[in-house]
């Protein structure tokens, strides 16, 4: 997979545990970059705050982001994410809990490419991250870093 | 299919008919007080019509009655005085003649006895007037016939039929009267005298001839004017209760009408409340939904590592337990799903349009059959039944009553499923039958609420969600539901829907 690697978006440390564990047993953990919230994850992608200097030619293959964030939420992550040249173009994954239509229908609208609901079972957690690392990763070819298009 | 069409046809122009008439209820309805005053005063005017001409009738017969009685009382008396007076008299030099007051010891005929009679009752100014006349009058006699038109109908009326009285209201004299003549019949005993008395101006009297009539004018005016200031009273004290009634209803529709406003207000207020209530149920879900089922996760999948990292350390009891601990976990997970479906039941907007049950129902047997192919159940549906309601809930209805069928009668080998509609007094009763696990009826009202299950989990899965979903369609949709089972006999659900 070389440098192809995921930006974790979640607050909730068990749900992280839970989620690195995941990607470990499907054998995509290599460099999994872990933000605690929305501001934090603006920081890494835009090279700024506690990431300031940051090559920011190395972009994740995708970014799991949480809906419900403290700070900035998913969805307003979201939508700057979408409205910079820099990570227009990245592949972003809600993986939630919430089943809400408006939700899902908001995510959408805002550019979002896939919409994976957090299932209760560990199991089917597991199998869903892994379908995930195994498209995003593998199958998918990843658009052209932000800098590269401009 | 052919009585399902005409069905509908005659429902359609039942609608069309109700429509119709909600049209021409409508400005009735808007304008109640001018609608019940126009009634109130044709009414009123009806009736105020009906007591004059009654008062009028009233007035006439009454008139009638004492002319008559006083007609008969004049014919009486002379016939007393020619009987008992005259005839008495005759062949004892005593003179019978007209003008009796001229010669000493005379007594009157008995035509001037009457005359007389009726002279002294006019001069008792009654306005009285009693006139005899004939065609034959006596020759001494100046007015003695026929002076006007009455007089002359009269002696032609009473000609032709002596025993009918011959009577008119008109104005005599310029007073509304009463003008009534009988027949003056010749009697017997008069006849003698008539016949022999050489002025008489006529000799061939037989008996029963009309000799002349008697009249007698009544003059109304006095009775009219009272009766009709009695009807003017009557009159002004129906004016005065019109007015007074009309202002009654007018207080108690404006009343009315400004107690519906009211109303109107509080619904208003009560829909902004309630949606204000339904924003806060639907965070509170939201929140349900995204924070009940985090710590859920945390511990089916630490159990799940503890089972894969510690399996050496863990002998089969606690392995066990782990195992339940996730089992619990995911069961909990699913009973916030239910949940969620439930409250998402009743606060979704409803779209309400013309939905074919049958149909509807064939799509959600077809998804049962197409998720367990193996099943053998035979499911029999009534075509053509087409009700009005939301199409995404009433599919979500039959989703958990046509599942529960599916579910509860999977231990059978002839599994059946019946779905149908029968009408009831004024309402279509639709209905799903089984003959699956059934029920005991004695846990009947225990079967829609929420989260109750009448059965064990080992024996058939579900979270007791269903019925209660079912139950909060059917009341969105303002219909009941009911249901009625023998244990190992199946179960019947029914429901309708207005």
């Amino acid at each position: 997979m070389g440098n192809k690697f995921i930006l974790l978006v979640e607050d909730n440390p068990d749900d992280e545990a839970l989620a690195l564990r995941a990607l470990k047993q499907n054998r995509i953990d290599n460099g999994v970059v872990v933000a605690r919230d929305g501001a934090e994850a603006l920081d890494y992608l835009f090279g700024k705050g506690r990431y300031a200097g940051r090559d920011l030619n190395v972009m994740p293959a995708l970014i799991l982001l949480d809906l419900k964030l403290p700070k900035i939420d998913g969805l307003e992550v979201l939508k700057q994410l979408r409205a910079n040249p820099l990570t227009a173009l990245l592949p972003v994954a809600m993986l939630t809990s919430s089943r809400e239509q408006s939700d899902l229908l908001a995510g959408y609208k805002l550019g979002l490419n896939s919409y994976i609901l957090k299932p209760v079972d560990f199991d089917q957690f597991t199998e869903a991250v892994r379908n995930l690392g195994v498209y995003w990763l593998a199958i998918n070819e990843t658009p052209p870093s932000g800098r590269q298009v401009q | 299919m052919r009585s399902a069409s005409s069905s509908v046809i005659s429902s359609d122009v039942r609608q069309q008919l109700k429509r119709c008439w909600a049209a021409c209820l409508t400005p009735l309805y808007k304008h109640t007080i001018l609608v019940l005053s126009v009634i109130f005063c044709s009414g009123t005017l009806l009736t105020l019509g009906y007591l004059s001409h009654a008062t009028t009738t009233l007035v006439q017969s009454a008139a009638l009655q004492g002319i008559t009685l006083h007609a008969e009382s004049l014919m009486e008396l002379r016939n007393l005085y020619t009987s008992e007076v005259v005839d008495r008299v005759n062949g004892h030099n005593i003179e019978v003649t007209h003008d009796y007051l001229q010669k000493p010891g005379a007594i009157p005929l008995p035509a001037t006895f009457s005359m007389e009679l009726g002279r002294r009752i006019s001069l008792r100014g009654s306005g009285m007037v009693v006139r005899l006349y004939s065609n034959y009058p006596f020759p001494w006699r100046k007015d003695g016939g026929a002076h006007d038109d009455f007089e002359q109908q009269a002696l032609a009326a009473l000609q032709a039929r002596p025993q009918q009285p011959y009577y008119r209201f008109e104005d005599f004299q310029g007073r509304a009267s009463l003008r009534y003549a009988t027949a003056d019949v010749m009697h017997a005993e008069c006849i003698s005298c008539h016949n022999a008395r050489p002025d008489s101006p006529k000799h061939d009297w037989k008996v029963g001839d009309v000799r002349g009539v008697l009249e007698i004018i009544r003059p109304l005016d006095s009775v009219v004017a009272q009766s009709r200031t009695d009807l003017r009273d009557v009159f002004i004290l129906f004016g005065v209760l019109l007015v007074l009634g009309l202002g009654a209803l007018a207080l108690v529709v404006t009343r009315l009408r400004r107690v519906s406003v009211e109303l109107e207000d509080q619904v208003t207020q009560r829909t902004i409340q309630l949606a204000a209530a339904n924003q806060e149920l639907e965070a509170f879900s939201y929140s349900v939904s995204h924070d009940l089922r985090a710590p859920l996760r945390s511990i089916d999948g630490f159990s799940r590592a503890l089972l894969d990292d510690y399996s050496v350390q863990l002998d089969e009891v606690g392995k066990d337990y782990l195992q339940r601990v996730r089992a619990a976990t995911q069961r909990m997970g699913q009973l916030i799903d239910d949940m969620l479906k439930l409250s998402r039941v009743t606060r979704s907007e409803m779209n309400f349009e013309t939905v074919n049950l049958s149909v509807l129902a064939q799509t959600v047997a077809d998804e049962l059959q197409q998720a367990q192919p193996e099943r053998r159940v035979e499911f029999v549906c009534m075509p053509g039944m087409t009700v009005r309601g939301d199409a995404h809930l009433l599919k979500i209805a039959l989703e958990n009553l046509l599942g529960n069928a599916w579910k509860f009668t999977s231990k059978r080998e002839d599994a059946r499923i019946k779905m149908g509609v029968t009408h009831q007094v004024g309402a279509s009763v639709y209905f799903i039958r089984d003959n699956g696990a059934g029920f005991d009826m004695a846990y009947v009202g225990k079967l829609f609420s929420a989260f109750q299950r009448l059965h064990a989990m080992a024996e058939f899965s579900g979270t007791g969600i269903g019925l209660a979903t079912v139950q909060r369609i059917i009341h969105r949709h303002g219909g009941r539901v009911w249901a009625e089972g023998e244990l190992g006999k199946g179960a019947t659900f029914y429901f309708t829907l207005p």
